[in-house]
């Protein structure tokens, strides 16, 4: 099971940002979220946090996403010592995502208006 | 636990120096935040006649109490000032990011004064406020400042900031904060006044921790699944506000070469659904669901080639009917031009269409608009006279000062031919076909703004819009309802479907406070709002007899206008005893001592219960 996103239906509302938070921290805090939705000027891109690591990468660069040159360290979904994304603020601790709920129903998913997150099921 | 910050940041920009103060809980309990509690703080701070583009001016920024908790649509921020173009007492409210900005920073309310000696901007990060110069900045439009902004400081950086014309004083220009505006009644120009060039923060996001964190959240769920199936709110996130063109074209009420008529022909042409066509992306504020802005491309101009937010319905009629024009790309091309400038569309739209009135008439000619034939519609001439207007050349120079001076300026022949109330040019709603609106533009505090008091009944048909009889007391709770709204800042449009009630358990989850709990309260809260806002205004000379509206409202019946055709506004005088008398004023429009005692301000606006002249009558 993953979490597939499609960046061309995302509108950017964030609203995936705010029910993630709804359902893992007290108070609701976008930067405490496990998906993050970067905007730039004609994009908005949901990255979805994964797994930690424990150097900086000596990969950073430009990719292309749909033709379009991108910062290669803003659509990674890694925490890692070097990027601010997928920490928590106050104590560096790293996030990722866990598929919340029993059984698994990410809330991002279940909130999305644009139908930019979906789950895939895979054998 | 609160939502409150409880605290302001006093920056003084003569002395380059600022502090934090405490907000008392008192102001809080009794003004809750945002309009409510710049208004006590601006009545308590400016002195009277205080000029609106001297030093002495003060812009309020602020941010209400619900913003950043998750709640969508609650995060738009107010800009409060003495208003150039009016002169009373003015609140604009703005969308995008940086309100949330300053909750994150810690501050409920931003302060500035004084006058920077050179062109400056502010930036406030963890370390506190550095005032730096701005002179490679100057003259530079909103988009690439903000930019510029961003590279220095950091993408995280947000800020709110002014174009040429803030900087020239045209005396309509905005505060721009991403894609979107604090429009109306000149705040740009104070803060061009004040050589203040943009006001940036860069701080981490922190939400503020609500106190009783668990029914708050509760509540977020809820409120995103009212929204979530709303229809209005679907509409406004899909067509967004360019909709309302074709319904109020049919009511009549839809403004016409500078309210000559009210319809007309070829309205099809700027639909909402034909907006919808060229939309290419959204745009919204933060933590806000609905992302009402839809970006759309620009053909013409300095930005040509980019998209820009917008045109909502508002500047499709000050750009559009308003000038004779059904086009909805000069309309779009108009708009980017606006923003350019960093000029409000309303205002702007409302200059070129008395302009083009006075040439109608034969009150100016080619030799004073530089050749330029102003006849309605005539894109060609209109786009440049824009031009002018944000540069101040020309005829764009006294069309710079708005309507009101304008008029006075070019000679009395030329004065019915502005349409202001209280200086601030009309929105898009005809005053005779609807006389709600009316009576809530003539009535308003801030002059004639759209958002002042929305006659919803009328507006949805519940209610003839024609009948003068009894609309005062819904006039008097429509305002009382908005001064609410904008001291929360519950999003007009982001919110549809949500009440007082809900309002009520929202702030008290977030603030604990057990008065909040009450509807009647509240509403109690949106009637002192307007009312201490009335003193401002009553300090400043202001009265019954400015309580009006354009001539032409009551003398020349509604032309062209489907339904409303033959309407005039018959009885102000009726409308306006009513409205008084709901609020507890006198017939002179002023708050009687035992109103102002009533609603607990009675020390703070003493001045008005001390001075006799106020309570003749």
């Amino acid at each position: 099971m993953r979490i597939k996103i499609d960046h061309t239906k995302c509108t950017g509302c964030k609203l995936c940002e705010v029910a993630c938070s709804l359902q893992h921290t007290e108070a609701i805090n976008p930067w405490r979220s496990r998906i993050r939705v970067f905007i730039g000027e004609d994009f908005c891109l949901p990255v979805i946090a994964g797994p930690y690591t424990e150097a900086a990468c000596n990969a950073k660069g430009i990719v292309m996403v749909d033709g379009m040159e991108m910062d290669g360290c803003v659509v990674c979904r890694a925490s890692c010592p070097v990027k601010t994304a997928f920490k928590e603020p106050d104590t560096g601790i790293p996030l990722k995502c866990d598929f919340c709920g029993e059984p698994p129903d990410p809330q991002c998913v279940r909130w999305c208006e644009a139908d930019a997150l979906t789950i895939v099921i895979e054998d | 636990m609160t939502t409150f910050a409880g605290k302001l940041l006093r920056i003084n920009l003569s002395a380059s120096t600022y502090g934090e103060e405490e907000i008392p809980d008192l102001y809080l309990r009794q003004f809750i935040s945002a309009r409510g509690l710049s208004a006590r703080y601006l009545y308590a701070e400016l002195k009277p006649k205080t000029d609106p583009l001297g030093p002495e001016n003060k812009i309020i920024m602020s941010i209400g109490v619900l913003a950043s908790t998750g709640l969508q649509g609650f995060s738009k921020w107010c800009v409060m000032s003495k208003s150039p173009l009016t002169g009373t007492i003015f609140r604009s409210i703005a969308g995008g990011n940086f309100g949330a900005w300053m909750k994150h920073a810690g501050y409920d309310l931003i302060i500035i004064e004084g006058r920077a000696p050179g062109a400056s901007y502010i930036y406030l990060d963890k370390e506190g406020v550095h005032f730096l110069k701005a002179d490679d900045l100057s003259g530079m439009d909103p988009r690439h400042l903000q930019r510029k902004l961003k590279e220095r400081h950091g993408f995280h950086t947000e800020s709110a900031c002014i174009g040429m014309a803030g900087e020239r004083l045209v005396r309509y220009a905005v505060i721009t904060s991403g894609e979107r505006t604090a429009s109306r009644g000149g705040m740009g120009t104070v803060m061009g006044s004040k050589n203040l060039k943009a006001v940036s923060i860069n701080v981490p996001v922190r939400g503020p921790v609500p106190f009783d964190g668990v029914r708050l959240k509760g509540l977020v769920r809820q409120q995103i699944s009212i929204l979530k199936d709303h229809p209005r709110r679907k509409k406004m996130s899909t067509i967004g506000t360019p909709y309302l063109s074709i319904g109020l074209n049919e009511a009549g009420i839809l403004p016409v070469r500078n309210f000559q008529a009210g319809s007309i022909k070829g309205i099809q042409d700027i639909s909402g659904e034909e907006f919808y066509k060229l939309k290419k992306g959204k745009a919204g504020c933060y933590q806000c669901m609905t992302r009402c802005g839809g970006m759309r491309e620009v053909t013409r101009g300095p930005l040509s080639g980019k998209q820009i937010d917008g045109p909502e319905y508002e500047t499709i009629y000050a750009f559009g009917p308003l000038l004779g024009i059904t086009d909805k790309s000069f309309i779009i091309d108009a708009n980017a031009l606006c923003d350019y400038y960093g000029m409000d569309t309303i205002s702007t739209g409302a200059c070129v269409a008395f302009a083009c009135e006075l040439f109608e008439k034969g009150i100016i000619s080619t030799s004073d608009t530089d050749g330029l034939e102003l006849v309605w519609g005539n894109k060609n001439a209109i786009f440049p006279l824009i031009e002018k207007i944000g540069k101040r050349e020309g005829l764009g120079r006294v069309l710079g000062e708005g309507v009101a001076r304008a008029g006075e300026q070019i000679g009395e022949e030329a004065v019915i031919y502005s349409k202001h109330i209280k200086g601030l040019e009309l929105a898009g709603y005809e005053p005779r076909g609807i006389k709600g609106y009316a009576l809530s533009m003539a009535s308003s505090n801030i002059g004639g703004s759209h958002m002042y008091g929305r006659p919803r009944e009328e507006l949805t048909g519940k209610v003839d819009p024609f009948s003068e009889e009894g609309k005062g007391p819904s006039i008097a709770q429509a305002q009382r309802e908005q001064a609410l709204e904008d001291s929360l800042i519950a999003c007009t449009f982001g919110n549809s479907g949500l009440d007082l009630m809900m309002y009520s358990e929202f702030l008290t989850s977030a603030t604990g406070v057990e008065e909040f709990g009450s509807t009647e309260n509240l509403s109690r809260i949106g009637e002192r709002i307007i009312c201490i806002e009335r003193c401002f205004n009553i300090r400043e000379g202001f009265g019954r007899i400015d309580d009006s509206l354009p001539k032409r409202m009551f003398s020349e019946p509604l032309r062209n206008a489907g339904p409303s055709t033959g309407q005039v506004v018959k009885n102000i005088d009726k409308l306006l005893d009513e409205y008084y008398e709901a609020l507890g004023y006198t017939c002179e429009g002023v708050p009687t001592a035992e109103k102002l005692k009533d609603l607990g301000i009675e020390e703070l606006a003493k001045e008005i219960t001390n001075d006799r002249r106020f309570l003749a009558n």
